[in-house]
């Protein structure tokens, strides 16, 4: 499959041939071979004047571009199921065979035959290009009989019915013949006698067909067929050979007409071969080709093959601003760019053998400027040799501009898409930089390249060089000295883009001994971002005049890409620094963490171990002191026991609160009827209200059913909150109500402690839930405590999903409301 | 009477909980250690143990594992009693094979009962 311009050129290309009044063999075959080179076909033929579709395959008007047709699968006629598809307008495929129909006002009139490439078919696209060709083609010949018709049009009515007037049409370009309705010979004209090579007196009374050569068997048929058509259509036209005494074969076209108010037809024949070409013809055309060379907006040439110039049409002056006779008989070698003389020679060499040569050459201008020019020649050939070169040449110089631009974006966006590539393939700036840099020697052709990074203060950080080896240290001190007065330093300092074009003769270049070149050019690119000037890349070559107005534009871009590295990477780098400052922060925390847990754990084991055996020897005692009824020693034990287990209290609550810190509390979720736990609640604290002076009341709503959480720790929740009520409260009323309500879809249980105690004032109200925070009063000290129940009753509400609120009034009470979801999750 | 092994490597803990424990007119034999506790169990198949889990030599899930691979000792009920309060210790604790879990310092009531049942249900 082609490019799609492949095509539209080669259609262009055809079409201009087509309506180049050529030799028709000749147009023929430069189709055919535009034809073969388009599809990669191996043959192309085109077969045209198929006035009879069986007729396909008479050579003499084919056109034919690669190996001989002996390849094609039958001989003519054509097989009629080939015929067929073709007087359809189909195309016939049969790899490696296509053929496609020439189809003129729904007649099938020729082929365009191809044959597929060795294992190959034609693509959809080739065979578009072959039909859109079929079709120019038939356009070409409808437009070619049109123009035909016309002249014979004039002709009848020209032609008096006498027969002894038709030499009157001497000089008349074509074969006139008079006949009788038998198709026997009237008169005919000087042409008639030329063509044929017979005198009049040989061709006056025979049979037209007879002189034409046909057999009798034809002629009847012809004759049939001339006469049938004419009633029709008023015109019959037909191509066939006609073997001249001499024995040349000529190919005529013959139209018969019925000439107006006679008896008699007008036939008229054409020499369409290529052997004769009419006298009048030919200077007729010539006369056209004349106009033509004289207005073209080419240069139309003609040289001798050693390249001495003949002829030059005044185009040439326009175009070159010479003056054409400076130039006829000298030599077109002096006029062309000393570059591009090669090419001539190659395409002098192409032109053996090929009928046509092609070649993009500049030529000098008077000027001195250049003008490219598409040199097309056609060689003249006497013998094998070549004589002449007849030819065009057309200015493209806007072309080749058009194209140079396209072509220098193309590059210029391949080589920033490589610098970008550069700027994300490596981890580290150094690496990236130096890629960057390598992309930027390569793209711009630089022998040395050097990219300094800067910090604010203007000192070198990085010295990156590019086909250049150095320590560090000699780095260093190179782009120091670089910045300091160098042209990489001016760059830094004007803060624009630095082209050096010869630094032979430039004060700006600074000479140093050790310098790479003594001549050449440099390039500067200050590398900035925002208004900070980050480094500066330079380039070096050991040629004046190397940097281009395209290089400066790409390295300013690349430069750009590299402030963004710069950039990125500095931002990484701080991020980085930032992330680690923090994960050793926590790494930290998280041991500090670890530690105070292992640590409580450890101590709280440590503690436990010597209470048990406290609280186990004592209790032992209490049971002996019982027994001996020693009130004394009973009373002194249950001080120790008493201690004992507030040390005990103490112990647990700090194991507790360390666990939900810690984050090492879990839940241990079961499920339990809320009217069972509240009972079992209200048992346990029943002695310690009943020691109390405080009434109890219990109101708990019917709605409420289950709770699936940590039954343990809501337990231990509101038995803390419960004896808390009973410590702060004097002859009062403490109650526990319960109920159920919706919070954001989510069903809670609502458990209220309330009393009528000594209250907590509002200052105390936000800190209440801090671990160890214990309001300073004679009655805390009297009760003693840890401080940590609320502390951890609040936790382990929140862990469940919950939370503890207080409300309360100085003197009147407080109410501490529990809220957890009735079903915890995990 | 009901034969309890108490395996204890705190002396004074092992000294008092075993008085007691007589007291309450329970046969009470003690090990310092998991080695020892599984001598006295082979000599004088007790009905119970109670097994501190912070052992020397062979602690107290170790011996626990061997007590219950033993088909002739697996049906002795061992109660665990552990310092150890942090997470994990009860599941620990019974993954290892004991049928009960006490935290140190025990409440001796509730200890009373605890092994009530198990002798109770060990013995059905």
């Amino acid at each position: 499959m082609q490019d799609v311009h492949t095509y539209l050129d080669a259609l262009g290309h055809i079409g201009t041939l087509l309506i180049r009044s050529a030799r028709w063999r000749d147009v023929a075959a430069e189709v055919a071979r535009c034809v073969a080179q388009t599809t990669h076909a191996q043959t192309v033929t085109i077969v045209l004047n198929q006035y009879e579709a069986s007729q396909a395959w008479r050579g003499a008007y084919a056109a034919q571009y690669g190996p001989e047709h002996a390849a094609w699968p039958w001989q003519p006629p054509l097989p009629s199921h080939v015929a067929k598809t073709l007087e359809r307008g189909d195309v016939w495929r049969d790899p490696p065979y296509a053929l496609v129909p020439l189809v003129l006002n729904e007649k099938w009139i020729g082929v365009l035959a191809l044959v597929a490439p060795t294992q190959q078919w034609f693509s959809p696209a080739d065979e578009q290009f072959a039909v859109h060709v079929a079709h120019m083609l038939a356009e070409a010949e409808r437009r070619r009989r049109e123009s035909l018709v016309m002249r014979w049009d004039a002709l009848k009515q020209d032609v008096p019915d006498r027969a002894h007037q038709l030499h009157m049409y001497a000089n008349v370009a074509d074969a006139l013949f008079l006949c009788d309705q038998s198709g026997r010979i009237v008169d005919a004209n000087l042409m008639a006698q030329v063509l044929l090579g017979r005198s009049i007196d040989e061709l006056q009374g025979a049979s037209l067909t007879s002189v034409w050569g046909l057999s009798s068997f034809e002629e009847r048929t012809w004759w049939q067929e001339i006469r049938t058509t004419l009633q029709q259509t008023g015109r019959w036209i037909r191509r066939f050979q006609v073997a001249r005494p001499d024995g040349t074969i000529l190919t005529l076209e013959a139209t018969v007409v019925p000439l107006d108010n006679s008896e008699h037809i007008l036939v008229i024949a054409e020499d369409v071969s290529d052997v004769a070409q009419a006298f009048e013809r030919l200077r007729a055309s010539e006369n056209r080709y004349r106009a033509l060379v004289e207005y073209a907006p080419d240069i139309v040439f003609a040289m001798r093959s050693d390249g001495t110039l003949l002829t030059l049409n005044p185009a040439f002056e326009t175009l070159t601003g010479w003056d054409r006779d400076e130039w006829i008989g000298k030599n077109v070698l002096d006029l062309v760019h000393e570059d591009d003389t090669h090419l001539l020679a190659e395409a002098r060499e192409y032109a053996r053998q090929r009928r046509i040569v092609r070649t993009d050459v500049r030529l000098r201008r008077r000027d001195g400027a250049y003008l490219f020019v598409e040199i097309t020649a056609a060689p003249e050939r006497v013998g094998d040799a070549i004589v002449v070169y007849h030819g065009i040449a057309r200015d493209i110089t806007q072309r080749i501009a058009v194209e140079q631009e396209l072509r220098s974006q193309r590059r210029l966006f391949r080589n920033l898409a490589e610098i970008a590539r550069a700027t994300s393939r490596r981890p580290s700036l150094e690496a990236t930089l130096h890629d960057m840099l390598d992309v930027a020697c390569s793209a711009t052709g630089a022998a040395r390249g050097s990219l300094f990074l800067l910090d604010r203060a203007g000192r070198v950080t990085h010295s990156i060089l590019a086909r250049e080896q150095a320590d560090e240290e000699e780095k260093i001190r190179l782009a120091t000295r670089a910045i300091k007065s160098g042209v990489a330093g001016l760059a830094v300092r004007e803060r624009q883009v630095i082209r050096i074009d010869d630094i032979a003769n430039d004060p700006r270049w600074e000479k140093y001994p050790n310098a790479p070149f003594v001549e050449g050019s440099a390039l500067a690119v200050p590398i900035s971002h925002d208004d900070d000037v980050l480094g500066v890349m330079t380039l070096l070559a050991g040629q004046p005049h190397f940097f281009s107005e395209e290089d400066v534009a790409l390295m300013s871009a690349a430069a750009d890409q590299m402030a963004l590295a710069v950039r990125n990477a500095q931002l990484y780098e701080e991020q980085r620094h930032l992330i680690r400052d923090l994960e050793v922060a926590r790494d930290a925390a998280e041991a500090a963490s670890r530690a105070k847990s292992a640590f409580l754990a450890n101590i709280s084991h440590e503690l436990r171990t010597p209470l048990t055996v406290i609280i186990g020897y004592a209790e032992m005692l209490l049971e002996d002191a019982q027994e001996l009824g020693d009130s004394h020693l009973i009373h002194g034990l249950e001080r120790v026991l008493g201690a004992a287990q507030h040390l005990l209290h103490v112990v647990n609550d700090l194991l507790n609160l360390t666990k939900v810190e810690a984050g090492i509390s879990e839940l241990d979720i079961q499920k339990v009827d809320v009217h069972d736990l509240v009972e079992s609640i209200v048992q346990h604290i029943e002695p310690l209200v009943a020691a109390s002076t405080n009434r109890f009341s219990l109101e708990i709503d019917e709605s409420v059913h289950e709770f699936v959480g940590d039954v343990v720790k809501l337990r231990q929740i509101l038995l803390n909150l419960l004896s808390n009520a009973i410590k702060f409260t004097d002859d009062g009323e403490i109650s526990l109500r319960v109920w159920g309500e919706r919070d954001n879809q989510q069903e809670m249980l609502v458990f209220e402690v309330r009393d009528t105690g000594i209250g907590i004032a509002s200052e105390h109200l936000q800190k209440l839930f801090d671990p160890f925070y214990q309001i300073n009063t004679e009655r805390n000290r009297k009760h003693g405590g840890t401080g940590l129940g609320l502390a951890i009753s609040q936790r382990y509400a929140q862990l469940m999903g919950g939370r503890i609120q207080v409300a309360s009034v100085v003197g009147e009470g407080a109410v501490f409301t529990v809220r957890v979801p009735a079903v915890v999750s995990q | 009477m009901t034969r309890i092994l108490l395996v204890e490597d705190n002396e004074l803990n092992r000294d008092m909980l075993a008085r007691r424990l007589k007291r309450r007119g329970f046969d009470v034999i003690t090990a310092p250690d998991g080695e020892a506790a599984l001598t006295m169990i082979r000599q004088h198949m007790p009905d119970i143990i109670l097994m501190d889990m912070s052992l020397p030599k062979m602690d107290g899930w170790t011996a626990t594992k061997h007590i219950k691979q033993n088909p002739q000792t697996a049906h002795i009920p061992v109660l665990a009693l552990t310092a150890h309060a942090m997470i994990g210790d009860r599941e620990r604790a019974l993954e290892s094979g004991c049928d009960e879990y006490e935290t140190k310092p025990v409440d001796f009531q509730r200890l009373l009962q605890k092994i009530d049942i198990l002798v109770q249900k060990s013995g059905s």
